[in-house]
């Protein structure tokens, strides 16, 4: 069973992108980086992700919608919240509307692939395309 | 006019009544969230901090360093708006930032939890069972964000001027009413307390500048203003800093002087009158020496016509051309050692004392000379008045009560200074003593030494008693027939024990304070 | 003079009494350096002079009983103490000293092997030399792990993976501790409390058990665990002792002897913990803990041959036994001298005043 993880990132900054993309690449996982929230929201019309990680606070949608728009149309797909700007209000938000966790900026790529190794132990191994 | 900071934990009802009190007032409105966007733009990863509220409930070392950093960013935030101008601030727990500044009126905001949950419903848009869930988890968390940053209980009334709840009045009456009381002339800037502020706001700008410095951030210090005077205290195992901290405060508005001392702790030293050549000077130096403590000096007196010396409204009324009305029980005043201060009532009461003020400039050149200077003020009025310059973000270990109220009696000296020994310990929390009883308590001296020898001498006798015995007393220990010499023995053990520990390690306390050695 | 019950008592000369004082000393300023413990330290170290297993351990909890004493009376009133926690750990913690006293007497009893003529109280030696080892070498493992760990990167602070866990799992019931914050399941609680007070019981050391425990497990404060610890120490002290007591294996002249050296050690270690540097202290202090678990293993031989299970003849006992005595000592020694060389140093800079003034323009 060596199913690939589907994961999206969508943070508005590239460079968030570029050095996550590699570590999580490392661990086996299928990995696109949106930095626009609107295209990442239509690229997810044409495709289940197993895992949404997306930032808070972001130009043209932020990262709460995007959570509510996932939740309604793939209830099983787990969204990690990446709050810089965050503050405990939005993260309890974001908690009481379906996130799975929450990782406060800065943080390092390992603290991620443990969230995210959660998730896909929580998602089970067979339901991984 | 005051500066109103409204605490509470619903973000909705805070904002709308600071702004709608800001609009009715003309003043500008400043909230947390502005607050918190600036500090994290600074590099205060206040996202971090946020979330280990949630995440883990324990603060390790290096997020307890970032909570300072915090603190002394928007502490400092706020001094610098303060000074460009009145505003109403509407936060968490704001009003904790800047405590000690009668100007300030500090509002506590209730808001029901039912209008929170129907808020989080609409807003947020979530079904009432995650509305309850969230609205009681922010509440804990907030709770616990208050305990850790400041240390204090988020609902105890006494940190507050008014509390205002909204289940039964209105917001636009709530602020109609904070609009009467920044009226009061009980909150109007005293000279006093703008001095205190403005303290507070170069202490808070120092602190900002060391914490945001590469060179220093990750240093422990302690900083106090006080006039122009900034103190800075490391600690003994960074004594690198030391050289570093001038340069890092170089050019800082309203600086005129950066003391460095090095401390692990702090001993305040409460006297009326202050003597460098007195004996208990050349104790507490012996003490601060021994535990790496820095000396800070309160020169505090009390007016001769007050009747409450506990607190409660101590009000002195100015008589001098301005009018204004001096002081609130929270109003401390801080004389500086120059005649620059404007007529404030000190003037008419103890104008022979403010030149000299107490000694106390002479005794602080003396503790900055022998690098043991923790800042000094110099206090008039009740208990209350005192305990609001002794802050919770410094480390005391010792308060010592030297000579006070000398305009008293003697039999009433005694009495009162006991009672404010019993005051301050239970609400500071570390103990209190006289200056008599640090000989006996803290040096060693002639009754010390007679006390090690008899300890002394009771250990050998029973090391004796227990090595010449052990013929009968092998057997006894190891014994395993009889019930009743095993009930015995057990009973013996658990009371011998405690004994021989209490006994020689008293002499050995005291055996290392002879050698200066703690 | 022979004694008929306490025959398992050392006979004490001169040499040997210093021998235990010196053991108390370094146990002491360890135990005031690394804030729990010593007993690590001091157990083994009766065990090479020829006490028996089971009396170093019932000694050794009765000395620690009277220091922790001591120590609390000190600290108690730093508001570092849950003492709700700590009296849920204590009452969990008897049933574990009670269970370790019962089975160290029972091996005790049980001599060696039998058959073999095996001196008595080899099987409870055995049987606490490997509880020894084992606990001593993860504690120092996973202490120096962190050292690296923190060396490389900077890390937040101790991990909150378990006890992340745990209070996801909620096993009711919880029960929640006001001062320490937390939030604990009881059947966690109870568990901690079993194994810590089976240690306590077994080898004389709870802390290096319930220290991290409340760290790692709970998630609570660093000051507040140790803080709860001494208090814990106190109480589980007393009642070790007494079961020990009971049992006949207190050595009141041990315990007396090592008091004279641990009490002024434990003055300095207090000191060193001021002066130097944290990610030292835990390097210091794994580097010695290693080093005694190291200490214990070379003397298993010795007790497996005693038993009958390793044949061997018995001259290279005085080997086995010597070797292991001059590892502890070295790390004893070795960790003394590291910190009074920092004691002393701190002691001479603290005499040169810095006090810096600089003058800037307003």
């Amino acid at each position: 069973m060596t199913a690939k993880l589907n994961v999206i990132i969508i943070d508005d900054e590239p460079i968030v992108g570029k050095r996550l993309k590699p570590a999580l690449d490392k661990i086996g996982c299928d990995v696109e980086f949106f930095t626009n929230p609107l295209e990442a929201v239509a690229r997810l019309e044409e495709k289940e992700f197993n895992i949404v990680v997306a930032d808070i606070r972001m130009e043209g949608m932020d990262g709460i919608e995007l959570l509510e728009r996932v939740q309604a149309k793939y209830p099983r797909t787990k969204v990690i919240m990446i709050t810089g700007y965050a503050t405990l209000e939005m993260a309890r938000e974001a908690q009481a509307k379906g996130a799975f966790d929450f990782i406060a900026k800065p943080f390092k790529p390992a603290d991620l692939r443990e969230i995210i190794a959660k998730a896909a132990e929580s998602l089970g191994v067979s339901d991984i395309r | 006019m005051p500066l109103i900071f409204i605490s509470s934990e619903s973000k909705n009802s805070r904002r709308q009544l600071a702004e709608d009190l800001a609009k009715k007032l003309g003043y500008g409105c400043l909230c947390r969230e502005d607050l918190i966007e600036e500090a994290t733009k600074a590099g205060i990863p206040v996202g971090k901090l946020e979330v280990a509220m949630i995440k883990s409930p324990a603060m390790s070392e290096r997020l307890a360093r970032q909570k300072e950093r915090y603190i002394a960013f928007i502490t400092a935030a706020l001094c610098e708006r303060a000074m460009e101008g009145n505003f109403v601030y509407h936060g968490r727990a704001g009003h904790l930032l800047l405590q000690g500044i009668s100007h300030i009126i500090k509002v506590r905001l209730v808001v029901t939890q039912e209008t929170r949950i129907a808020e989080a419903m609409t807003q947020l848009k979530l079904g009432r069972d995650k509305a309850v869930g969230y609205v009681k988890d922010v509440d804990e968390d907030i709770e616990r964000w208050v305990r850790y940053f400041y240390g204090v209980n988020r609902d105890k009334p006494g940190q507050y001027d008014v509390a205002v709840n909204l289940e039964n009045m209105s917001l636009s009456n709530a602020s109609a009413m904070l609009c009467y009381m920044a009226e009061l002339p009980d909150f109007r800037p005293t000279p006093a307390s703008l001095r205190a502020l403005e303290n507070r706001s170069l202490e808070a700008r120092a602190r900002k500048k060391l914490a945001l410095d590469p060179q220093t951030e990750n240093t422990d210090l302690k900083v106090r203003a006080e006039n122009g005077v900034v103190t800075v205290t490391y600690m003994p195992r960074q004594p690198g800093v030391a050289q570093i901290i001038p340069e890092v405060l170089a050019g800082l508005a309203g600086c005129k002087e950066v003391m460095c001392t090095m401390a692990t702790t702090n001993i305040l030293w409460v006297q009326e009158k202050f003597d460098p050549h007195c004996e208990a000077f050349h104790q507490l130096n012996q003490i601060a020496q021994r535990w790496d403590a820095a000396i800070e000096l309160v020169r505090f007196t009390v007016p001769p016509d007050l009747e409450n010396v506990f607190g409660g409204t101590y009000v002195e009324v100015d008589q001098s051309a301005e009018q204004a009305l001096a002081g609130t029980s929270n109003q401390f005043t801080a004389e500086p050692p120059k005649a620059e201060y404007n007529g404030g009532i000190e003037d008419d009461v103890e104008s022979d004392k403010v030149k000299d003020v107490g000694g106390v400039s002479d005794t602080i050149q003396e503790l900055v000379n022998i690098g043991r200077s923790g800042g000094a003020h110099t206090i008039r009025g009740n208990f209350h008045t005192l305990l609001s310059v002794i802050r919770g973000d410094v480390k005391y270990s010792l308060i010592v009560l030297g000579d006070l109220f000398l305009s008293k009696s003697h039999e009433t000296q005694v009495r009162l200074t006991r009672e404010l020994g019993g005051y301050l310990a239970e609400r500071v929390g570390v103990p209190v003593i006289t200056s008599d009883e640090l000989q006996k308590k803290y040096l060693v001296g002639k009754k010390q030494f007679l006390k090690m020898l008899l300890y002394s001498a009771a250990v050998a006798a029973l090391y004796l008693v227990i090595f010449f015995a052990q013929g009968p007393l092998l057997p006894f220990l190891g014994d395993t027939e009889h019930m009743q010499q095993r009930i015995i023995r057990m009973v013996a053990i658990f009371l011998f024990i405690p004994v021989v520990a209490y006994l020689y390690g008293t002499v050995t306390s005291l055996f290392l304070k002879f050698l200066k050695f703690e | 003079m022979e004694h008929v019950a306490g025959e398992y008592f050392i006979h004490l000369d001169l040499y040997v009494a210093l021998q235990v004082i010196l053991l108390g000393f370094i146990g002491g300023t360890l135990s005031g350096f690394i804030g729990s413990g010593g007993a690590f330290f001091m157990t083994p170290g009766m065990m090479n002079l020829g006490v028996q297993g089971v009396v170093a351990v019932g000694s050794n909890i009765a000395h620690k009983f009277g220091k922790a004493m001591v120590g609390s009376r000190k600290h108690g009133e730093m508001g570092n103490v849950d003492k709700k926690l700590a009296l849920f750990l204590v009452l969990t913690s008897y049933a574990g000293i009670w269970l370790a006293v019962w089975i160290n007497s029972k091996l005790f009893a049980g001599g060696g092997g039998g058959e073999h003529g095996a001196p008595k109280g080899a099987g409870a030696n055995l049987y606490i030399s490997i509880v020894f080892i084992t606990i001593l070498s993860v504690v120092a493992l996973s202490m120096l792990r962190d050292v690296m760990r923190t060396a490389k990167d900077e890390g937040m602070g101790p991990s909150r993976k378990i006890s992340e866990f745990l209070s996801r799992l909620r096993l009711p019931p919880m029960i929640y501790f006001k001062v320490a914050d937390v939030k604990v399941s009881l059947w966690v609680l109870m568990m901690v409390g079993l194994a810590t007070g089976y240690l306590a019981g077994t080898i004389g050391v709870g802390g290096f058990i319930g220290v991290p425990a409340m760290i790692y497990v709970f998630g609570i404060p660093t000051a507040v665990a140790a803080g709860t610890e001494l208090y814990l120490a106190m109480f589980m002290g007393a009642w070790g002792a007494v079961n020990y007591a009971w049992q006949g294996f207190v050595d009141i002249r041990l315990t007396m002897l090592m008091y004279l050296g641990s009490l002024l050690g434990i003055y300095i270690g207090a000191y060193g913990v001021k002066v130097v540097n944290e990610v030292y202290i835990r390097l210091v202090t794994g580097l010695i803990i290693i080093i005694c678990a190291l200490s214990r293993g070379v003397a298993i031989p010795m007790y497996l041959r005693q038993l009958g299970y390793v044949n061997m003849d018995p001259a290279f006992d005085t080997y086995f036994n010597g070797a292991s005595k001059v590892l502890l000592f070295l790390a004893g020694f070795g960790g003394v001298a590291v910190i009074l060389f920092h004691v002393f140093r701190a002691h001479r800079r603290r005499r040169s005043i810095q006090v810096v003034m600089e003058y800037a323009k307003t």
